[in-house]
C-alpha cells in the first residue's frame, strides 16, 4: 500500500498516510510509528529510497521515492491481486468486470 | 518552536526507539507527529502514541543482535555481526555500560568456575561441589574489585571494544570519510557513499 502511494511522486511521512487513506477509502489509517518501521523494511529491501529533505513551517520533511525494483514488485504484485480477483468473479459466477478501453 | 509540550511529550514518545535511530530521526517523525495531529493539540493523540511506542520496541527488537550473539559479547567480548556494530555503539556509550558489562564479565568467571569444580569433582570423583562460604574479607575484597579497580579500567575497556567494532572512543565510525553514524535503515546515505557496505565482509 505504501508503494502504491509513492507510485506517483516522491512523498514525505504524513503525505503517505494521508494518500493510504484516501487509497483505501478511509480505512487504512496508518500510525506514525507503523509507518516508519514500514519505510524502514521497504528501504532495507531496496524498494523505496531517500529522494530529498526540506523544512515546511519549521517541519523536517524527508521525500521517499519508489526505486525501480519497488515499481517491479509493485507491478508483480498489482498483476497478483488482478489475477486473484478475476479467480473469485469465476468462482461466484459474477460477470467479468466492464473493461475500460480508454483507460 | 522549540520545546513545546508537544514536541516534550513526543520525544517521551521516541524514547521507545534505540538512541541512534533518534538521533537521526527524530526531527522526521517529530514533523510528521505535528502533521497528523489537530492544530492546536497539546498532544499526539493516544492511538497515535501506542503506534509511535510500538514501533519503536519493534526497531530495537529488529536491530538488536540473536541471543547468542548478544551473550558471546556481554560473557566474552565477542563482536556481534557487522550489521549490528550500531547496537554496540548504543551499548558502549549509553548510560550504565559499565555495570552491563561488569555483570556480564561476573556471570562468565562464575560460569567458568562452575565448570573448573564440575571438572575436578568429575576427574577425582569427590563431592560434586566445595561448600561455598565466603569469608567477609573475601566480601570485601571482590567489593573493591568492582568498585574501585574496575572503573579504572574501564575507559580503556570501552575504548577497546567500541575500536573492535570499528568506533573510535566517541563512538564515530572508523574507515571512511563521514564522521556520522550511518543509518543503516535508509538507503539513502548509503546510495551516496556505495564502497561502504561493500567494503566490509560481515
Amino acid at each position: 500500500m505504501i508503494l502504491l502511494a509513492l507510485a506517483p511522486e516522491p512523498l514525505y511521512g504524513y503525505g503517505i498516510i494521508a494518500a493510504v487513506r484516501e487509497l483505501s477509502d478511509e480505512r487504512i489509517k496508518l500510525g506514525t510509528g507503523t509507518l516508519y518501521g514500514a519505510l524502514d523494511r521497504l528501504a532495507a529491501d531496496g524498494l523505496v529510497a531517500l529522494d530529498h529533505e526540506e523544512v515546511v513551517d519549521g517541519r523536517f520533511r524527508r521525500y521517499y521515492k519508489l526505486t525501480g525494483e519497488g515499481r517491479e514488485v509493485l507491478n508483480a504484485e498489482t498483476e497478483r491481486l488482478a489475477e486473484l480477483a478475476a479467480r473469485a468473479r469465476r468462482r461466484l459466477g459474477l460477470p467479468r468486470p466492464a473493461i475500460n478501453l480508454a483507460g | 518552536m522549540m520545546n513545546t509540550p508537544f514536541e516534550q511529550r513526543c520525544d517521551l514518545l521516541l524514547r521507545s526507539y534505540p538512541p541512534r535511530y533518534r538521533q537521526i530521526r527524530r526531527d522526521e517523525i517529530l514533523g510528521t507527529l505535528l502533521d497528523a495531529a489537530e492544530p492546536h493539540a497539546t498532544a499526539p493523540s493516544v492511538r497515535e502514541c501506542w503506534d509511535v511506542i510500538r514501533g519503536g520496541i519493534a526497531t530495537r527488537l529488529r536491530e538488536r543482535p540473536p541471543f547468542h550473539r548478544w551473550l558471546a559479547y556481554r560473557l566474552m567480548d565477542i563482536p556481534v555481526p557487522y550489521r549490528y556494530r550500531m547496537w554496540v555503539r548504543d551499548d558502549a556509550l549509553g548510560r550504565f555500560h559499565i555495570l552491563r558489562s561488569n555483570l556480564g564479565h561476573l556471570v562468565f568467571m562464575y560460569l567458568v568456575m562452575l565448570a573448573t569444580w564440575a571438572w575436578m569433582a568429575f576427574t577425582s570423583g569427590d563431592a560434586a561441589l566445595p561448600a561455598m562460604s565466603p569469608t567477609a574479607w573475601t566480601i570485601l575484597a571482590v567489593g573493591a574489585v568492582i568498585t574501585v579497580v574496575n572503573p579504572l579500567f574501564h575507559q580503556a575497556f570501552r575504548r577497546r571494544i567500541l575500536l573492535k567494532h570499528d568506533f573510535d572512543e566517541d563512538g564515530r565510525a572508523l574507515g571512511f570519510e563521514q564522521a556520522q553514524p550511518e543509518p543503516p535503515y535508509e538507503s539513502g546515505p548509503a546510495d551516496r557513499l556505495p564502497h561502504e557496505r561493500s567494503d566490509r565482509p560481515e
